[in-house]
């Protein structure tokens, strides 16, 4: 039998024989292959630099986020039995002012209370209970003290048989509304009711962001590793979105446009620096507010009414204190009567009677950020951005937290607790805590949540005793990421079929034609002494060397392709990456390139594809008789 | 087809005299107006079919015998009747020239005698061993061994230096590349191509590339060479050197040679000639 060697020399002749067409095969057989290879190794990479990123942030965990329903189940609004609580106690308030009001003569007038239900269009099915009155919030709020959320008990109860590692609860802190940003250092005096005086709430920082206090175990990921803050500062420890810090460091937004290097540069300016920064806020009771609203209107009525003789200031003139202060509204000018002091006092003793808050107070709090997390997801869901925010991008994005065992290591924890969590929270019943159940592995987080979370109804509620929670996965979503890999790997596993059809295909075609181009040679080799092995081994040496090639190509173009595009991709991915994840490592990059063995399967079914495509015309060729061919020549 | 020289010399034959006699043109008639055909066949029969011209020689044992051969093969739906109970003997040492015109059958004879088909009736013995009785594999280590086979269109491989071409045949054998090397170069000495051993086939001129095949039939030393036409795509000059290389082979090696041609001179310089006509020995 002829030796490998002379094989080889003598199948290397083959594939000098019709070039083009060989070209051609490599080149496209390869380009096939290699697509899959380049698709191996972008993946393979993209998804260690997203382990990468998640162990910066919550990724790497399998958190479940439970979220019981809402309080008062659907349609609560027109809850006839909460309407009927809520003018019980309307009739009771209205009814104890009124005898309160006798007692200490004064005058109340009962229409200045809200009603407990509003009927707007005066059709008897659309009476609504109030929000805006403290009768209906009294109601409401009584309901929920009489029928409590679930809470960590159930949950534990619930997880149990998905064996958890720990349960945390996040506080919701609702929007106070007499805290306001002072820029700069200094307080804004604006006239909510005259927009021409500057006030506009969308700049007001705490209108617009929901608080919580957050356990360690879920802010830790986020902190910065510098931060001027310490307790002793009492200065309240924020974690903030990356939009806010680059507000409040007072930089501008960089323009939709610009580059993944500038954006890049933005991050890790922040990451740097943000830790220095510190938000002034100036905390006011509702009396507090009431008075500067009083000193800015009356202040404007004097200077309206200027010249005019007729008109008759006010007795009592409050002043604006010193905007750097967050002092209290200085008296101007008290020029009442004895008897309209005594008048007050009386209002004031009523009023204190009937719960509400009668002196101001107010006080300069100061804010330190302490950590940074990812914005909320701005970007389209069909959008390479969008996909990848939402696949690995945190629960906790746009979300300003306040780190609780930071928070509770504060001097003045118990008044800032009097300030971020008043006992009368207004309307804020639907602030539910959050609960959150951690387990050691994704299959088991994927388990409890696929069949321990309730199934939403249409009347609004989901809750069930045996499911009484609405469950999601919580932080970078290490659950999709998972599934999402079992996709690539079933995707990856037909692609790689489809591929080796088709080259198959090509290649069959391919030397098919050789062989058939080779006839007269094959009957000159059998003339001369080969047997049927010696042309089957040096045709099949020839389709190795063939797919050999277009395993070569394959990687070569393959590894190729997969470079240009972590080149292209790898800056706006780690700033993708930087701003989904979050995560204190600003140094960190996403890269696309990442060696899988994988590869190798991909030359090792090029090379297979060559062989099986060589069979069938190798078989046919040494079958034919070489006379036959000779004297077709 | 007829090569330029050939048609030449047939348009000059067609205008003497001789060849103007009716007679003679039916004659010529029966080999398709080829005179060489003709002149080959008064030759073939005018010696002795059964035994060497040289005398010599039919001392020497029959190292090829065929007896009663009969081919037919296929063409479409038409059964073709290449060889008709063709019988000859050919000794050690012969050289044996087959001559016949188109579709006399001389080729395949020749295929049938170098074990590259099988006949359909008849005998073939080599050495004394029949190839009837011969299995794929044994026919083609026959082949490598004892027959070398030269053709009319040379077919060395065109990507190959001559030093490889002519190790070719060893390369099926199994010979050692040494054993190659010296033999390729003891072979392209005796052809005269010892300083062309690293050229192309494409850099050779026709005489040289079939001279090359003849070396690259006698690497692995047979005892009997096989030659189809191999003159038909030379020029006179470099058909003649073949010749004479057939014939220094002979004297050189002691190769039996039987050279299929239309050539008449070429058959002329065989030690005996055997005329085909429509697959009969005549």
């Amino acid at each position: 039998m002829i030796g490998l060697v002379d094989a080889t020399v003598l199948a290397v002749t083959k594939l000098r024989i019709r070039r083009i067409r060989t070209i051609v095969t490599v080149a496209v057989s390869g380009i096939l292959f290699a697509a899959l290879v380049a698709a191996l190794v972008v993946f393979q990479g993209g998804l260690r630099s997203v382990t990468k990123f998640n162990k910066n942030g919550l990724g790497s965990r399998y958190i479940a986020q439970a979220t019981p329903d809402f309080p008062l189940g659907g349609n609560w609004f027109q809850s006839k039995a909460l309407m009927d609580r809520a003018q019980e106690i309307y009739d009771q308030t209205v009814s104890d002012k009124k005898a309160a009001a006798k007692s200490l003569g004064i005058p109340y007038d009962s229409t200045t209370e809200v009603a407990p239900t509003v009927n707007p269009d005066g059709v008897a099915t659309h009476t609504y209970l109030s929000l805006a009155a403290p009768s209906a919030q009294k109601a409401v709020q009584e309901y929920i003290a009489a029928h409590p959320s679930p809470g960590l008990p159930d949950l534990r109860r619930v997880s149990t048989p998905y064996h958890p590692i720990d349960f945390y609860a996040t506080t919701p802190v609702p929007i106070i509304n007499g805290l306001t940003p002072m820029d700069n250092g200094v307080e804004s005096f604006a006239d909510p009711s005259n927009p021409a005086s500057g006030f506009n709430i969308s700049n007001d920082f705490f209108q617009q962001n929901p608080f919580s206090l957050m356990p360690t175990q879920l802010t830790k990921p986020f902190m910065l590793s510098h931060t001027k803050w310490s307790s002793k500062s009492d200065a309240i420890p924020i974690m903030v979105p990356y939009a806010t810090a680059t507000k409040l460091m007072g930089l501008s937004p960089l323009p939709a446009g610009s580059s993944a290097t500038k954006k890049l540069a933005r991050i890790q300016e922040l990451y740097a620096k943000a830790g220095d920064v510190s938000l002034i806020a100036c905390y006011r009771n509702a009396v507090s507010v009431d008075q500067i609203q009083t000193a800015i209107s009356t202040a404007a009525e004097i200077a309206k009414n200027k010249g005019n003789k007729a008109y008759q200031k006010p007795e009592l003139i409050y002043g604006l204190p010193d905007p750097a202060s967050c002092g209290a509204a200085p008296i101007v000018s008290d020029k009442r009567t004895k008897q309209e002091i005594s008048l007050a006092d009386k209002q004031r003793t009523f009023d204190a009677e009937f719960g509400a808050t009668i002196d101001p107070d107010q006080q300069k709090i100061v804010f330190d950020i302490v950590g940074l997390v990812p914005d909320q997801q701005n970007a389209p869901s069909n959008t390479a951005s969008g996909i990848l925010q939402g696949l690995v991008g945190s629960s906790l994005a746009g979300t300003i937290a306040i780190p609780q065992a930071m928070y509770n290591q504060l001097p003045s924890v118990a008044r800032y607790d009097s300030i971020l969590l008043p006992k009368q929270q207004g309307f804020s019943f639907g602030l539910s805590a959050m609960n959150y159940v951690e387990f050691s592995s994704a299959d088991a987080a994927r388990g409890f949540i696929t069949h321990t979370s309730c199934t939403a109804r249409s009347n609004g509620t989901c809750a069930t005793p045996a499911k009484p929670f609405q469950l999601a996965a919580f932080g970078s979503d290490s659950i999709a990421l998972q599934d999402l890999q079992h996709k690539f790997s079933t995707f990856f596993k037909i692609a790689g079929l489809v591929v080796v059809g088709i080259a198959i295909v090509i290649m069959t075609g391919t030397v098919g034609r050789m062989l058939a181009d080779s006839r007269r040679e094959t009957a000159v080799f059998r003339a001369i002494g080969a047997k049927r092995i010696d042309i089957a081994s040096t045709y099949g040496i020839y389709t190795l060397l063939l797919s050999g090639m277009v395993a070569g190509v394959a990687l070569v173009i393959g590894l190729l392709v997969a470079w240009l595009f972590d080149e292209h991709f790898w800056k706006m991915a780690t700033v993708h990456a930087q701003l989904a994840f979050g995560g204190a490592n600003s140094q960190q990059q996403f890269h696309f390139l990442g060696y899988s063995t994988q590869i190798w399967l991909v030359a090792g079914a090029a090379v297979a594809a060559g062989l099986v495509s060589m069979i069938l015309p190798v078989v046919r060729n040494i079958r034919r008789n070489p006379i036959k061919d000779m004297r077709d020549e | 087809m007829y090569t330029k020289r050939k048609r030449e010399n047939i348009n000059t034959m067609h205008k003497t005299p001789l060849v103007q006699s009716e007679a003679v043109r039916a004659f010529l008639r029966q080999f398709n107006n080829d005179p060489e055909v003709a002149i080959g066949a008064i030759r073939a029969a005018a010696l002795p079919a059964s035994g060497p011209k040289n005398t010599k020689l039919s001392n020497k044992p029959v190292i090829l015998q065929a007896k009663d051969l009969a081919k037919s093969y296929k063409v479409g739906r038409q059964t073709v009747q290449a060889l008709t109970n063709v019988s000859l003997e050919i000794h050690e040492g012969e050289f044996v020239a087959i001559t016949g015109s188109s579709g006399s059958g001389k080729s395949t004879l020749l295929q049938l005698l170098g074990g590259l088909d099988k006949p359909s009736s008849g005998t073939i013995t080599v050495n004394g061993q029949s190839l009837s009785g011969m299995k794929d594999r044994q026919l083609a280590r026959f082949r490598s061994e004892t027959i070398g086979f030269v053709f009319q269109f040379f077919y060395l491989q065109p990507f190959l230096s001559l030093q490889r071409n002519l190790e070719v045949p060893g390369m099926f054998s199994g010979a050692k590349r040494s054993e190659r090397l010296a033999r390729a170069q003891e072979l392209a000495e005796a052809v005269g191509l010892a300083d062309r051993l690293s050229h192309l086939p494409k850099e050779l001129s026709g005489g040289q590339i079939q001279r090359a095949a003849i070396a690259r039939a006698l690497m692995n030393k047979p005892q009997i060479l096989l030659a189809d036409e191999p003159t038909g795509n030379l020029d006179s000059k470099n058909g003649d050197a073949i010749i004479a290389m057939f014939e220094k082979i002979r004297t050189q090696f002691g190769t039996t040679i039987v050279l299929v041609t239309h050539d008449f001179d070429a058959a002329q310089r065989a030690d005996r000639v055997i005329a085909l006509k429509d697959g009969v020995v005549v």
